[in-house]
């Protein structure tokens, strides 16, 4: 994280307000020379003009750098991070910065040495760049230059969600054959009780259940039940968005995936994440507490730690094969889905949690138009679940554990490519 | 610079004269009063009709008081650098030997203000591109 970003500035030159003050002094008097035919005004002028002819003397205009340590900032909702920010122009001239950002808590201090310590806090996750407004003068304070674009981005902070600690189901299903936490109904080696049967060669001795071989007279042993791990992978929606309630759902897709994946990394289960629309991108299913972190930055695409991809399906590397996937999304978008279906085709159990919770309108005057609108949702619903993708909506005031424990069970389906 | 511009002055030349000196004071506080006080410089020498080298010297004083109302950062040496200093006295100095060389064409008043316009034109042409 300790990284530091030098950003050149292309500035943009115009006439300072002195050179403005001495070319107006310098007309003023020169008309007022040549109407009342006093020829001393010239005089008056010539010194006026003089230094605005200096301009082909002065030194020419510097190159400005702006500097950022660290230039890439992580932190988690409501956490205060410190980074700073400084100009320097290659011949010297002080530079005036001025540090910009949006919707964050932003607190600029300037210290003793010239940088600009910048605190910044956010309530909301997200990527918040720290742009800077550069104000110099140069060539004898006869031009002013600012930052050609408005503003030059220099630094970046992501803002991680912290997701609520309980822990989302996984829809039931299917496991694979590997050692891990979720219960099953298959007989292996758990330790949940599981039945007893009657003893056959190749048993384990320690697996004999004496009190019962005892009453029975035969050797019996104990059952029990395997427990297994999952994949889960979580496909988080970032298509664009119409403005409105769809747009502030968007936030509970990420919150939502961060939930999902620190209860799965919890139990011991691999988990990964891919995220869809704009520049698509996917990190694939690891176990451990690393992960959580490496998924944070794959799902807003800080950092290089994750791959990044074309298209609007899911790539097969980012899903392994038997992978649980839970999915986030307003559903509006038709990618969005054709990548559900295609997820689903290929085998996978796709469960789709719908935040967009009522109309995506802003304005609704009409009762009636929600009430289609729901029943539009709830057939695209049925429609959804026909094809294969079970689709739970997630109200504002529910928890996703509760509605993650909706999700109906759905055995595992051999996929069309096997 | 309104001293030098007053030295000559009576009646209407004082009122200017006194609106470049309250123009000044203001101008401790306000950003474009410094360049009404030069006017009102200029309007009084127009009115007063003093010599060229003191209105050579109002300008030259007038100059270096508009640098250093528009220094940036307490840094006087960035306004006030060489090239600035040079190019103010020496057009000042062409400017009171050319009004000092006797010389009186008849075509001179035809030319004078094409020139005086030709002139402020090509001073101020880099910086309207």
């Amino acid at each position: 994280m300790i990284e530091m970003r030098t950003v050149d500035v292309e500035l943009r030159w115009r006439p300072s307000s002195l050179a403005l003050a001495l070319a107006t002094s310098a007309a003023a008097a020169l008309t007022l020379g040549l109407l009342g035919s006093r020829w001393q005004l010239v005089a008056f002028a010539a010194p006026l003009l003089g230094a605005l002819l200096s301009l082909h003397w002065q030194r020419p205009p510097p190159h400005v750098q702006v500097h950022a340590e660290p230039a890439l900032v992580r932190c988690f909702e409501t956490e205060e991070v410190r980074l700073s920010v400084w100009a320097t122009a290659d011949d010297g001239t002080p530079v005036e910065v001025t540090v910009v950002t949006v919707d964050a808590a932003l607190e600029a201090s300037r210290l003793p040495s010239g940088r600009i310590e910048v605190v910044l806090s956010a309530a909301r996750w997200g990527r918040y760049p720290i742009a800077v407004r550069v104000d110099l003068g140069a060539r004898g304070g006869l031009f002013t230059g600012q930052a050609a674009t408005d503003h030059a981005e220099v630094a970046e902070v992501f803002v991680f969600p912290v997701a609520p600690a309980q822990s989302t189901a996984i829809p039931r299903t299917d496991l694979l054959d590997r050692l891990g936490t979720h219960l099953t109904r298959h007989v292996g080696r758990g330790v949940e009780y599981g039945g007893i049967r009657a003893y056959v060669p190749g048993d384990q001795l320690r697996t004999v259940n004496w009190p019962v071989s005892a009453r029975r007279g035969t050797l019996h042993v104990t059952e029990r039940l395997s427990e297994r791990a999952a994949d889960v992978i979580v496909l988080v929606d970032t298509y664009d968005q119409p403005p409105g309630p769809a747009t502030a759902a968007t936030q509970r897709t990420v919150r939502g995936a961060v939930q999902v994946v620190q209860s799965a990394l919890r139990v011991g289960d691999r988990a990964g994440v891919v995220a869809l629309g704009g520049q698509p991108r996917w990190l694939g299913a690891d176990i451990g507490r690393r992960q959580f972190y490496r998924v944070l930055d794959a799902t807003l695409g800080a950092g290089a730690g994750h791959e990044t991809t074309t298209g609007t399906l899911a790539p097969r590397a980012a899903i392994p094969p038997g992978a649980i996937v839970i999915a986030f999304s307003t559903l509006l978008d038709t990618d969005f889905a054709l990548a559900l279906i295609d997820l689903c085709r290929r085998g996978h159990v796709v469960v789709a949690v719908d935040v967009l919770d009522g109309a995506p309108f802003d304005d609704l005057d009409d009762p009636l138009i929600a009430r289609m609108w729901s029943m539009q949702r709830s057939f695209m619903y049925r429609d959804m679940r026909t094809i294969g993708v079970d689709v739970v909506p997630w109200a504002v005031d529910r928890t996703l554990e509760q509605v993650m424990h909706v999700a109906p069970r759905r055995p595992r389906r051999a996929s069309a490519g096997r | 610079m309104v001293a030098a511009g007053a030295v000559c002055s009576d009646g209407a030349a004082l009122v200017a004269a006194a609106v470049a000196t309250s123009a000044v004071a203001v101008g401790l506080v306000h950003a474009v009063a410094p360049t009404v006080a030069v006017v009102a410089t200029a309007v009084a020498l127009t009115l007063s009709g003093a010599p060229p080298a003191v209105a050579a010297l109002a300008g030259v004083a007038a100059t270096v008081y508009l640098a250093l109302r528009h220094v940036r950062a307490d840094d006087a040496t960035a306004v006030l650098t060489m090239p600035t200093v040079l190019g103010a006295l020496g057009l000042s100095a062409v400017a009171v030997l050319g009004a000092a060389v006797p010389l009186a064409l008849p075509w001179v008043p035809l030319v004078a203000p094409m020139a005086v316009v030709a002139v402020y034109v090509v001073v101020v042409a880099p910086f309207v591109d």
